[in-house]
């Protein structure tokens, strides 16, 4: 069965692994920090390639993320002796979360962000 | 393996799958405390997609799950602590030893919260793993 529509397909899903992939290392940040750096420089180097795709939502999702989690990081880090820095940082945890695996999982599905 | 419109008989495993996963995060959360996190984010979005299906009842179990028993445990938590300084320091000539009558009750308090969460987890991971709906 001859498909001459293979390489498309063949392509989503180098996207949908690259996107998993960036969605795995900015959840193993939690654990070591760094895996978000090659994260976002992943995200950043693959927007490119994705653009048009279901994909591209979830890339500026993993670059929102990174930036935000960097900016509002600092921010609690710097309140903390203000006590509401550790509420921020909680907040921030939650968000972080629910950000990363909403998009995993909806790109494991082969779905966009939304 | 090419096919990115979800194939009919893959939504119904893609969803057991996702309720196996959920519950055994769950379980996991009882070693680390936050996998449960991740786990009830799962449950959340993938409701959606279960609704009319049998497995939209394992994700709102595995979302009261998470809600009721954070709001037990704090609970339980302030009541020790409001039993604790009432029974150190009520009492005139109170003794902060007398912090230790609290212990049976917060015993009882946290063990319960405990066995409700393992029931509903390993009761909703079993009847995931039959296919069949959580009630």
């Amino acid at each position: 069965m001859a498909d001459p529509h293979a390489a498309a397909p063949a392509r989503d899903d180098q996207n949908r692994t690259m996107t998993i992939i960036i969605y795995g290392l900015l959840l193993a940040a939690l654990f070591n920090g760094i895996t978000a750096v090659v994260a976002v420089i992943l995200a950043y180097v693959k927007r490119d390639d994705m653009r048009g795709t279901i994909y591209e939502g979830h890339l500026s999702n993993a670059i929102e993320i990174f930036w935000t989690a960097l900016v509002v990081g600092v921010l609690g880090c710097v309140t903390i002796p203000l006590a509401i820095g550790i509420f921020i940082l909680a907040g921030l945890y939650i968000w972080f979360i629910y950000r990363s695996v909403k998009g995993l999982v909806r790109a494991i599905d082969a779905r966009p962000y939304h | 393996m090419s096919d990115h419109a979800l194939p009919a008989r893959a939504e119904g495993s893609d969803l057991r799958l996702a309720a196996i996963l959920a519950y055994a995060l769950y379980l996991a959360a009882l070693l680390n405390g936050i996998t449960a996190l991740v786990g009830v984010v799962v449950a959340y979005v993938k409701r959606a997609d279960a609704r009319g299906t049998i497995y939209e009842s394992h994700f709102s179990n595995l979302i009261a799950v998470f809600w009721v028993s954070i709001i037990l445990f704090a609970l339980v938590c302030a009541g020790v602590l409001w039993g604790a300084l009432n029974a150190a320091y009520a009492v005139p000539d109170g003794d902060p030893i007398r912090l230790i009558m609290v212990a049976p009750f917060a015993l009882v308090g946290f063990a319960g919260i405990l066995v409700w969460y393992l029931y509903r987890t390993v009761r909703g991971l079993i009847r995931a793993i039959d296919g069949e709906a959580y009630r």
